[in-house]
């Protein structure tokens, strides 16, 4: 969930219970004011009508006196404490039944006990009741929304410093490090997280050059004299009073610079792989590497008698460098070969967002753990133990994941995108 | 054909100069970046070998003075560094080819004749070898006058030889000229023996002498006597 939506949710959260709880309150005391307002007329006219008739002549019908504001009838109950009541009234003129408030007042006069109803239509109240009310909904959601715009804005405001870093980091290229900047910013806790990702870039693109420089001289180094070694021996094995064993002497050590240059270079790719020296290019096509791999590989396979089945159920897409591809299908490809058993099967299966390659071999299984360590051979084979190796580093640092199963004679490595 | 070498360390330099001259070029050696750089601009060469890596100066920066002189010669770029930047590079300023050290003589030496065939007679010159002749063009090999059908792996083996007549080629050589880098995930030289037996019988019964002979099983020498 995004930061400003997550903020707008508990903003929500919190302001609804608030507006709800602050509308009912004001909607209890408006009604309670209203109310308040309409009883205290009927106390006035109540008051006002005891005074009137205190005043009568004492033979005088009060009864007389009903009129539609007060209903005054003979009771034979004792006089009772007041009440108020609601009630409804037929109202003619709109042929209907209004709501009205009532005073009941209990009075004696002449030994007699005369109930009085005072009545006052509360229609115009719940009226203005209503609008208020109506009001009320219209100006709190206004608020609402209005407060809801002001919070998106400030955060959107007030992050944006962060989120242009974060833009920043999560792009971030080990080739282009020097590029990047994370600017000065008013707020002193971004601008404290951006000094520090400054300094940490700084150091970061500091060991990469380092290592870059390293790996560079390193190479430089190694298979300079490596050439001139080779370079000798080639010139000397041209004499043509050389003996056959000095030839096989001089051929053997021939043999054995090429290995070591090969090792160098398998080495430096390593650390290159792990120093992300390779950046990875736009989508690359498994199965086409596959395709190029399986025909490269054709006289090795011709020689074992080994049938390669390629079943392709859609194009895995990788997002790596060319170079990285090749090396990483290349050397799954030639493991499965070199331990595969004369005139087996291999079988590659390619999905979508998955590459398999099984093969079947009487070898037992690998030691999972030691698998994909440097140096481990699984045989006495030609290979420099740095095949598989190679092949877990480009995985890892190409979020890849690869797993390897076997069950009684079939070998399998599976490649899924992590 | 006339070479220049430009090569900082010279147990390399003097190596490959001694190869070349046994294959009859004329070898002009640079040592430094100042000494091609002055020999660039008052000689012309058929081919440069050209180290990127030089004292006082980078490999790189020769072969754009050669561009900006509109030189006709070929180049080759040779560099310890097997970054692919430089490779990309390197080909993107014009040079023709670009091998990485160690590499071997027999294959600096093939380039070295592909460049110069290509660039002097725009790939329309024979390779001539008593009996065989090769079109290179068309690739297409005569022997006795009749054509051969040779396969792509075949003949890139004969050319191969014919560049590096009477030498001694090592397999190793061989097997990287015909599969690249990447014949090491190979686990032996099986296949090159079967391409060279093939190349061998097409040969004979096309009634051509057996040039090609196994030397003690460590290589190959294509020669006439």
């Amino acid at each position: 969930m995004k930061l400003l939506t997550r903020t707008t949710t508990y903003y929500l959260l919190f302001s609804l219970p608030l507006l709800l709880l602050s509308g009912l309150f004001l909607y209890y005391s408006i009604e309670r004011a209203l109310q308040h307002e309409v009883d205290e007329e009927l106390e006035n006219s109540k008051v006002i009508w005891i005074q009137h008739l205190n005043n009568l002549p004492a033979d005088k019908d009060i009864l007389e006196l009903n009129n539609p504001y007060v209903q005054i009838e003979k009771t034979n109950i004792a006089p009772a404490s007041n009440y108020y009541s609601d009630t409804l009234v037929y109202e003619p003129l709109e042929n209907g039944k209004d709501p009205y408030r009532n005073l009941t007042v209990f009075i004696n006069h002449n030994n007699q006990h005369y109930k009085l109803s005072f009545q006052r239509s509360v229609l115009e109240h719940k009226a203005v009741f209503k609008k208020l009310i109506l009001l009320m909904i219209y100006v709190f959601g206004g608020l609402l929304l209005l407060f809801l715009m002001i919070n998106f804005y400030i955060n959107k405001k007030l992050w944006k410093p962060f989120n242009t870093s974060l833009q920043k980091i999560t792009t971030l290229n080990m080739q282009q490090l020097q590029q990047v900047h994370f600017d000065a910013v008013a707020i002193s806790e971004f601008n404290a997280l951006n000094n520090s990702l400054n300094a940490m870039t700084k150091k970061m693109q500091g060991d990469y050059l380092s290592m870059k420089t390293f790996t560079q001289n390193a190479s430089h180094e190694i298979q300079t004299p490596l050439a001139i070694i080779q370079s000798k021996l080639e010139l000397l094995m041209q004499d043509n009073l050389l003996t056959e064993q000095q030839i096989v002497a001089i051929s053997s050590a021939f043999e054995a610079t090429q290995r070591l240059s090969k090792l160098n270079q398998a080495l430096l790719l390593i650390t290159k792989i792990e120093n992300n020296q390779f950046e990875a290019s736009e989508a690359l096509s498994v199965k086409g590497v596959v395709e190029k791999y399986r025909s490269f590989f054709a006289e090795l396979l011709d020689q074992k008698k080994i049938t390669v089945s390629v079943n392709v159920h859609g194009d895995w897409l990788l997002s790596i460098h060319p170079l990285l591809a090749d090396m990483l299908i290349s050397n799954l490809f030639s493991n499965a070969i070199r331990y595969s058993s004369q005139g087996s099967n291999i079988t590659v299966e390619i999905n979508q967002d998955s590459f398999e390659i099984i093969n079947t071999s009487t070898l037992p299984s690998i030691d999972a753990t030691r698998l994909f360590q440097r140096f481990v051979k699984h045989d006495s084979t030609t290979g420099n133990g740095l095949g598989l190796a190679i092949v877990k580093e480009i995985c890892d640092t190409n979020a890849i994941n690869i797993r390897y199963t076997h069950n009684n004679t079939t070998h399998r490595f599976k490649l899924t995108a992590s | 054909m006339k070479l220049l070498i430009i090569e900082d360390e010279q147990a390399l330099r003097d190596a490959i100069q001694q190869y070349m001259e046994t294959q009859g070029y004329l070898c002009e050696i640079a040592g430094n970046f100042e000494e091609a750089m002055d020999k660039i601009d008052y000689y012309e060469y058929d081919c440069i070998v050209v180290d990127i890596g030089l004292p006082m100066g980078s490999g790189l920066d020769i072969v754009k003075e050669l561009k900006s002189i509109k030189s006709k010669a070929g180049i080759i770029i040779i560099s310890a560094r097997d970054a692919v930047d430089d490779k990309v590079m390197g080909l993107q300023l014009g040079s023709d080819d670009y091998l990485t050290k160690p590499f071997h003589l027999s294959e600096l030496n093939a380039r070295v004749a592909a460049i110069i065939r290509r660039r002097n007679f725009g790939g329309e010159e024979k390779i001539l070898f008593n009996e065989i002749e090769i079109h290179p063009a068309a690739k297409s090999v005569k022997m006795n006058d009749k054509y051969l059908d040779l396969t792509q792996k075949e003949y890139d083996l004969l050319v191969y030889f014919i560049s590096n007549r009477g030498r001694l080629i090592t397999k190793s050589a061989l097997a990287q000229h015909i599969w690249g880098d990447q014949y090491d995930q190979a686990e032996s030289y099986d296949f090159l023996y079967t391409h060279i037996k093939n190349l061998r019988k097409k040969m004979m019964e096309s009634g051509t002498a057996d040039y090609i002979k196994n030397i003690y099983g460590t290589g190959y020498k294509f020669t006439d006597n």
